[in-house]
């Protein structure tokens, strides 16, 4: 197990690397001289060259992509040209917004697509089922930006009862800085009114995440829980006279959930890339408003540093359930 | 399970009554802003984003009155400009302390100067390629020896608010550490303004309390607080205008002001600017280098159509120079729509047959893409065929700096830097802007133009530099290296109970704060 | 063949859904044929004084921002945005192809180089990476579809590898390696059709994923460039005038989804028809 995990750790650093020098290369020949960027379009050429100077941009190619990558291995990820900030500051500031949005549209699709799989198993071929497997479907159909928007016609413009963008209302604060989740720092320092609002400034865009992954969990709980059910063993139970109820909850469930696992850790991979489309939508200052605002502003350093974390991350949740999956499930050995 | 689920809704519930609650405290302005804020550093910063900040933290030597053209003291009282122009002797304010408690004096003019020309980014070019040094006479004096003169709109270019305010002393020598203070002043205002910030929440509020220690006083009607507050999304913004959450809301798209038109207590103001957006004819290459293609275009565009772009708040630009800006002359001739003049223009000069064009625009300036779609659809029908291309910022440069990739035809705007026909002209037109040096898009290099444009910078005499930008104006319209559009209108909404708003087309993007005040 | 068709009739008539889904889909396909030759207003004719005007028996989806007519332009934009995603599927799988069957049938350092290649592509969101790209080659359709194959093509080069190791295996494979038959013309002859038809499958499949993702695209602004019609571009533009033009956002959104629910309507049918046990792929 051990040395399964720190082959795959050794493999992730090599993709990582690979990531890094793709994007480098592939940001690199974007059009737009960062240098003039950085000092204005009306700088003066001087000054312009100054700053290129400084920013190490007059430097061959290779030679900025070795100083790259020591610097990441430092973890110095550079100097944004468009914030004036280290990269890390930056991800340090948006990468919170984006886990928070993240894990509440994760909670939203194990709270709604785990039960309404049971049920769909449950009540087979009902009208509940047909239901639910046409809802899945249109989920999944639906771009997710535009039911992003749909949700803001509807319960901010129309209904007027929900914040359409931003992570806080007027006049409130952030809440004191422990993790960088509204919802989670302002429990932790008992402020409630910052806890109510961040939470509703979650729904929506949310809701608008997580609906195509709830589609797809739902599925999936429903298709294993079949399997399960069918299974001698829960036949078994049945027949020994157990409530429905406890044979679906205390045996087959458990069992069904199983391989649930590796589609929900996909489904974070999935939330991440739809993440980007939502927080435009949202005006949701996540590091995917500050992709799109980097990669229309030539901003390498920002764009390096985004692909860095989403890859780890991304990478990371795959290797979690990989490895949770042979801790679970006993019979496969690495 | 039920249970807790009723408690869930409740709170719920609870939670949506708390966030409806609206309304701002009589001695709070809330204003609400779009423009992304980097940097607050006045040496650095060369954005609209800072208009607002700089204006309330910051003040300059001298300022510019739109109404009357004239430059009005600010922290200078007075001053006197030598014979020849070569000497500037600024009599100083007395009396004025910095936030930081430091007082201003000439030592303090040259020591915030002196950085801006060190560090030299951004906006420092408008000090160091006109002022050869700056000498401190005696605490209330300071003089400004130029390299190049005389030139008549210097006292206007120390009107601009970018590198022109003036940071105190103190905080420039004790956070110089090894990069001259920058990261200090990137999130720190330490200047004599009337306000000072409080909070920077990056990307989201600036908050700004009244300084008690401001020369100006604090009799007669003022705000205590002020809260800019970062609004990415417009229509957001327009909402909370209409609920009260804001008292002023900037940069709400003219066509959304649809929904906010006849709203009780809900003011709608839009204003031109000293911004002029206009199509650049690359000069240089191609069928546009023969000027009978470029004025058949100019006949070609629907100037009235265009200006329904701007939802109809403003009028075709008369000339270059904006309204209200010294050097604007309405009696100069213009193009107008008519096609059968550009189809024969276009016949004269071989292209009877048609030809086909590259339009770009500016992602970040929408209008571009409607003119072009709008002009695609005139053209059609005299056998011009027009793409029309997006460019982000980045693009947009990279493509016009080269003579090589230069679009025939480039949407752009131009922002003046300091209030002077001089920097639209020069900057736009003179033979020795082409990118990079300037922004002359077009290359069109006219001599008459240039020794016209150098004359005004050196005519003292008011009435007859206007004579020499009234020719230098016609001589470009007859050489149609532009299609002139428009000067872009911005929008500035407020509660009808916000008093004192004066707008400032030469600082748009900014308020007159210490004058705002809420009935 | 006809039988065939008729077998399928048949299945599908047990299918309502899966029956709906591919009478839609024709209908767009038929719509989207023939847009240019319908009695519809020019999807390009703008005028200003008509713009952002609300659903009316003159324009049925009323105008947009430069007042052209949103009904014609939402037809338009089915030819694009089908046109864009048929393209980068067809490219995406064949490079997919190629790589995979090579990496597969060869293995050894080819194979590890491929494998290892994929991993980069898959180790974050395909977006980020199609935008950078994009912006790389500048807007436009073309630029577009090059775009996305790139972040595309790794998938199918996985699928393409997995039937290359099954099929290399098979008893006729070996049988004509042992007969001395050239490597390129066991391939060709042997392993390609071999591995085609789950591949042929999973393309039909993606192509809803497709159309979502070009349109993802344009309404991030790096996609289609007007005067072109196309879904996601609307959107973009539309975004704008959420307040004050509903009609703006709601029918193209309505069409892209509309498109994609006959696809996977549709796909699904033909997924359980052609083989009962293949899986979606997670993203």
């Amino acid at each position: 197990m051990a040395r399964y995990i720190v082959k795959r750790l050794a493999l992730l650093t090599v993709t990582l690397l690979g990531v890094l020098t793709l994007t480098f290369f592939v940001s690199h020949v974007v059009p737009g001289d960062p240098a003039r960027l950085a000092a204005g379009v009306r700088a003066k050429p001087e000054q312009v060259e100054a700053l290129r100077t400084r920013l190490g941009l007059d430097r061959p190619l290779w030679q900025q992509y070795g100083r790259y990558i020591a610097g990441v291995v430092r973890g110095d990820l550079g100097e944004s040209i468009r914030t004036r900030r280290p990269v890390s500051a930056d991800l340090a500031e948006y990468f919170p917004a984006t886990v928070e949005l993240t894990a509440f549209a994760m909670i939203l699709c194990l709270l709604i697509g785990i039960p309404s799989g049971i049920l769909s198993a449950v009540k087979r071929e009902s009208v509940i089922d047909h239901v639910s497997r046409v809802a899945a479907t249109a989920a999944v159909s639906m771009p997710t930006f535009w039911l992003g928007l749909l949700l803001q016609l509807l319960f901010f413009r129309w209904l007027q009862i929900l914040p359409a963008t931003g992570r806080l209302g007027f006049y409130l604060s952030p809440p004191a800085h422990a993790t960088g989740l509204y919802v989670v720092d302002s429990l932790l320092s008992g402020n409630w009114t910052a806890f109510g609002d961040s939470f509703v400034h979650l729904i929506l865009p949310g809701t608008a995440l997580a609906a195509s992954s709830i589609a797809v969990i739902t599925r999936m709980t429903r298709s294993s829980l079949l399997e399960i059910l069918s299974l001698d063993y829960v036949r078994t139970a049945r027949s020994k006279g157990l409530a429905e109820k406890v044979v679906i909850l205390k045996h087959a469930l458990r069992n069904a959930l199983l391989p649930s696992l590796t589609v929900i850790g996909l489904q974070v991979g999935v939330l991440l890339a739809g993440a980007v489309l939502i927080e435009v939508v949202f005006s949701w200052p996540g590091i995917g408003l500050y992709a799109v605002q980097s990669i229309t502003f030539v901003d390498f350093q920002a764009i390096l540093g985004v692909t860095l974390i989403t890859a780890i991350v991304y990478s990371g949740v795959n290797l979690i359930v990989d490895v949770l999956y042979g801790v679970i499930d006993p019979r496969i050995h690495y | 399970m039920r249970i807790r689920f009723a408690c869930f809704l409740v709170a719920l519930l609870g939670v949506l009554a708390v966030s409806a609650i609206a309304s701002t405290p009589a001695d709070t302005l809330v204003v609400g802003v779009v423009e992304e804020v980097t940097t607050m550093d006045p040496a650095i910063d060369y954005t609209f984003g800072s208009g607002p900040l700089f204006r309330a933290a910051y003040e300059r030597l001298v300022t510019f009155n739109t109404a009357s053209g004239k430059i009005e003291p600010q922290l200078a009282l007075s001053w006197d400009v030598s014979d020849d122009g070569k000497f500037y002797t600024f009599h100083l304010r007395q009396g004025v302390t910095f936030h930081d408690g430091a007082v201003f004096d000439a030592a303090a003019v040259k020591t915030a100067y002196d950085r801006v020309m060190t560090i030299n980014e951004g906006p420092a070019w408008m000090l160091t390629s006109y002022v050869d040094s700056i000498d401190v006479l005696d605490d209330a004096t300071v003089r400004f020896t130029m390299k190049t003169y005389p030139f008549v709109p210097f006292l206007r270019v120390l009107s601009s608010y970018w590198g022109m305010c003036i940071a105190s002393p103190t905080a420039i020598t004790q956070n110089a550490g090894d990069d001259m203070g920058k990261a200090f002043f990137r999130n720190h205002l330490v200047g004599t303004g009337p306000y000072k910030l409080v909070e920077w929440v990056e990307g989201q509020q600036m908050v700004f309390e009244r300084f008690d220690g401001y020369w100006g006083g604090w009799a007669g009607d003022h705000v205590k607080r002020i809260v800019l507050r970062k609004i990415l999304d417009t229509t957001t913004m327009a909402l909370l205008l209409e609920s009260g959450d804001l008292d002023i809301a900037y940069g709400i798209p003219l066509d959304e002001l649809t929904s906010l038109n006849g709203k009780p207590g809900v003011v709608v103001g839009v204003h031109n600017t000293f911004t002029t957006n206009m199509i650049a004819m690359n000069t240089t290459k191609g069928p546009l280098a023969d000027v009978r293609v470029r004025r058949a275009l100019s006949y070609s565009f629907d100037y009235a159509s265009a200006m329904e772009v701007f939802a109809g708040y403003t009028t075709p630009l008369i000339g270059q120079i904006p309204i209200g800006m010294p050097g604007h002359d309405d009696s100069l001739p213009h193009y107008v729509f008519d096609l059968d003049v550009a189809k024969q223009l276009l016949i004269e000069a071989g292209y009877g047959n048609g030809l086909t064009l590259e339009y770009t625009w500016v992602t970040e300036e929408p209008e571009g893409r409607r003119v072009g779609v709008l002009w695609q659809d005139t053209l059609r029908k005299i056998g011009v065929d027009l793409k029309v291309t997006e460019v982000t910022v980045a693009g947009h440069w990279d493509r016009v700096s080269n003579i090589a990739t230069m679009p025939d035809l480039a949407n752009y705007r131009w922002g003046i830097d300091y209030p002077d026909p001089s920097s639209v002209l020069v900057p736009l037109y003179h033979g020795d802007s082409a990118p990079p040096a300037g922004y002359n898009l077009s290359r069109f290099a006219d001599p008459r133009v240039n020794a016209v444009l150098d004359a005004s910078g050196k005519e003292p005499d008011e009435t007859k530099r206007l004579q020499l930008l009234a020719e230098a104006q016609s001589l470009l319209l007859t050489g149609a290296s532009n299609i002139w559009i428009t000067a872009v209108p911005v929008t500035v909404c407020m509660r009808s109970n916000v008093q004192g708003y004066v707008f400032e087309p030469a600082a748009f993007s900014s308020f007159n704060f210490y004058d705002l005040y809420k009935k | 063949m006809k039988a065939l068709w008729k077998k399928l009739g048949r299945w599908m008539a047990g299918r309502p859904l899966a029956a709906a889904g591919a009478a839609a889909l024709l209908a767009i396909l038929l719509l989207a044929l023939f847009a240019p030759w319908l009695p519809l207003q020019d999807p390009q004719s703008v005028s200003m004084r008509d713009k952002l005007l609300p659903p009316s028996a003159a324009h049925p989806m009323g105008t947009d921002d430069l007042g052209r007519d949103m009904f014609s332009r939402v037809v338009h934009g089915a030819r694009t945005s089908l046109l864009v995603s048929v393209i980068v599927v067809a490219c995406a799988s064949v490079f997919g192809l190629v790589v995979g069957l090579t990496a597969g049938y060869f293995g050894g350092m080819a194979d590890e180089l491929m494998m290892r290649t994929t991993d980069i592509f898959l180790a974050f969101p395909g977006l980020i990476l199609a935008m950078a790209v994009a912006v790389v080659l500048g807007p436009g359709v073309v630029p577009t579809i090059v775009a996305l194959s790139i972040v595309w093509w790794p998938w199918y080069a996985r699928l393409a590898r997995s039937e290359a190791l099954m099929h290399k295996q098979a008893d006729f494979v070996e049988a004509a390696r042992a007969l001395g038959v050239p490597t390129w013309r066991i391939l060709r002859s042997h392993i390609l059709p071999n591995s085609l038809s789950p591949l042929i499958v999973q393309a039909t499949l993606d192509m809803g994923y497709a159309i979502l993702t070009t349109a993802a695209l344009s309404f991030i602004g790096l996609g289609v460039q007007e005067p072109t019609a196309e879904w996601g571009a609307m959107l973009n533009i539309g975004r704008k005038y959420l307040l004050s033009a509903w009609w703006f956002i709601t029918f193209p959104g309505l069409a892209i989804f509309i498109t994609v629910l006959a696809i996977n309507l549709a796909g699904d049918g033909l997924r359980d028809y052609l083989d009962p046990r293949t899986r979606k792929r997670g993203a």
